[in-house]
């Protein structure tokens, strides 16, 4: 009985669908000359033409599916073969229309639901659009997800980074344990979950009757979720998928958020290293001094954006001509860090020290540095000279740097060795002034580890032996000259090879 | 590099092989933290030491020290005991040629 009733339901609906076709066809018969056109369902007689009840008396039948549903076409006052074959055309004709513009309107249908998700997904893009920051996000989709799902109730959350955010709207129904539960299950069973007090009720708090919880995707994991709460009637299919749509705006809104703060952070950090470049390099002599007696040279190239090398020079009226350089273990930030405590230390032992003698502000630095050193794990070579005019002499400290090439006048280059440990290695520094002549000719190059230490592909060092014949080969040339030359010739050998370590030099020559 | 330990009486005897770089320094830290004071580093198979690697030597010299130990260099070959020369890291370690050497000096250094 249901079913029949059910059936008519259909009946009467098809009919006032496909009405105007049905009348069409029953006014030609009629103008045929048909006494009546009657449309039959079960032996009931659900629709006639003119609209008054007709006789149950001889006809001519056809068959007709409408929708699935078999009914019959009857026309009364007419008959013979040709009418029979007639009838049955119109039968088959009227239910490929009908299938027609049943295909047509569910096409339609489909088209103005997609064109309402498009039309609800776009307003949600353009509330979360204007924000990058997760919490101004979660906050616009938690409040534009309820309200295209028509859920009285949603939340929002995010684990990509802790603490968990989460965002309630309008007011919390779900605690955050209860929450965080439910996260786990949505990532264990890599799908939505979908709860009703009918089926789940145990698993529902009080006052909740109905949960949808969709999983939001970041870069391919389940980090965050959507939650809808309450919608009366439940969850129905285009929810379901609307919901799954608004998610995946979620993850592509989160994915722009992330990127967005990563390359933030990378340009911060990249603008602080810039600012520490600038820091560091003016740290060095913006211009060397004109010292009396000397051609002088200096250059340093830091392996990454800042070094550990570095160098000075000072020249204060009635003072020696005071010069250093200095290499921090380790390269980057750190031995950046550790490079201008050192250099002002140093820097400063040389100007105000009564006795400032090579050995002097190496040793009395090292008295200053060594508990810092030693707390970082860290050291430094240091070369120090002090050029004496009149009696064509250098007096220099050497705490364990290298190398440091001296090239008399037309002899052979040869290094001058350190007489102590890097300050910062053992707490008092054995360091003693050591003296060499220095004539119009003779030439002194400090150099750091970077130059001797520089690789080819092959994995060869430069080496010393390379350095000293350079030394000799250039000693004729201006101090730019060497220096440039010395430059030149270890990056031409370490060419497609990475700079391992920073190159710095200073370069004195007897004029 | 790779990286052998032993300990004989209360010395802790380590053996490295390879280059000794800032990137394998690392290890030697950790190898550190449950060495006794009293240690011997043993560099025969080292071709290669960088100012990292001797950063760490001298971490590992301050913290025996401090310690009431020493730490002690043996073995050297020719290029590693150039790079102690030059920067005269020798005036700080003690550098012996061998290791029973090295073990004679850290054991009679405390008797």
């Amino acid at each position: 009985m249901a079913n029949l009733l059910s059936t008519l339901r259909a009946l009467s609906g098809l009919l006032d669908v496909n009405r105007e076709l049905l009348e069409t066809t029953a006014r030609a018969w009629l103008g045929l000359g048909a006494t009546g056109f009657s449309l039959w369902f079960q032996e009931e007689q659900v629709a006639t033409w003119p609209d008054i009840s007709l006789p149950d008396g001889p006809c001519i039948t056809a068959p007709l599916r409408l929708s699935g549903v078999s009914v019959e076409l009857r026309v009364y006052g007419l008959s013979g073969l040709g009418y029979e074959a007639r009838l049955t055309a119109d039968a088959h004709l009227i239910a490929q229309v009908a299938a027609l513009e049943a295909e047509l309107n569910s096409m339609t249908q489909e088209l103005i639901d997609s064109q309402d998700q498009l039309l609800a997904l776009y307003d949600l893009t353009q509330s979360t659009r204007s924000s990058l920051e997760t919490r101004d996000v979660l906050t616009a989709l938690a409040r534009e997800a309820a309200r295209l799902i028509k859920a009285p109730a949603s939340c929002a959350l995010l684990l990509s980074k802790l603490p968990v955010e989460i965002v309630h709207h309008p007011q919390p129904i779900l605690t955050q344990p209860l929450l965080m539960a439910f996260f786990g299950e949505l990532q264990h069973s890599k799908g939505r979950l979908l709860l009703q007090a009918s089926d789940d009720g145990q698993r529902l708090p009080d006052g909740v009757t109905t949960l949808l919880i969709e999983p939001v995707r970041i870069r391919g994991e389940i980090m965050g979720a959507l939650v809808f709460i309450n919608k009366t009637l439940g969850f129905n299919s285009p929810d379901l998928k609307l919901a799954r749509a608004i998610a995946d705006q979620a993850s592509v809104q989160f994915e722009n958020a992330q990127m967005y703060q990563e390359s933030l952070s990378q340009t911060r950090m990249q603008t602080e290293m810039e600012l520490a470049q600038n820091v560091q390099l003016h740290l060095l002599p913006q211009k060397l001094p004109e010292v009396n007696g000397l051609d002088i040279f200096a250059g340093s190239l830091p392996a990454s954006q800042v070094g550990g090398d570095f160098y000075d020079a000072i020249y204060q009226p009635g003072e020696p001509f005071l010069f250093m350089v200095g290499d921090i273990t380790g390269k980057g930030m750190p031995a950046a860090l550790l490079m201008t405590m050192a250099r002002t230390v140093i820097r400063t032992k040389a100007r105000s020290l009564p006795d400032s003698s090579p050995a002097n502000i190496v040793g009395s630095s090292n008295d200053d540095m060594y508990d810092d050193f030693t707390e970082v794990s860290m050291f430094a070579t240091v070369f120090v000279g002090q050029y004496h005019h009149r009696d064509h002499l250098m007096i220099y400290a050497n705490a364990g740097h290298s190398p440091v090439i001296y090239c008399p006048l037309g002899g052979t280059a040869y290094l001058l060795e350190a007489d102590s440990a890097p300050l910062g290695v053992l707490p008092v520094s054995l360091c003693e002034n050591q003296t060499v002549a220095f004539n119009p000719g003779d030439v002194l190059v400090v150099a750091t580890d970077g130059f001797s230490e520089a690789c080819n592909q092959a994995g060869e060092m430069f080496g010393y032996d390379r350095l000293l014949r350079l030394v000799e080969l250039l000693a004729q040339e201006p101090a730019w000259m060497i220096g440039t030359g010395l430059y030149d010739a270890v990056t031409a050998f370490s060419e497609g090879h990475s700079q391992d370590d920073d190159q710095t030099l200073f370069v004195v020559k007897g004029a | 590099m790779e990286l052998k330990s032993h300990l004989v009486n209360d010395i802790s005897v380590v053996e490295l092989s390879g280059r000794f770089d800032s990137y394998e320094a690392p290890r030697l830290t950790t190898w550190f933290d449950q060495a006794t004071p009293k240690v011997v580093v043993n560099l025969a198979n080292v071709g290669f030491v960088d100012s990292s690697a001797l950063a760490l030597l001298v971490k590992g010299m301050k913290h025996c020290r401090q310690q009431g130990g020493d730490l002690a260099l043996c073995s050297l070959q020719q290029p590693v005991r150039v790079i102690f020369e030059l920067t005269r890291l020798d005036k700080a370690f003690g550098i012996y040629a061998n290791e029973n050497e090295a073990l004679q000096a850290l054991h009679g250094k405390f008797t």
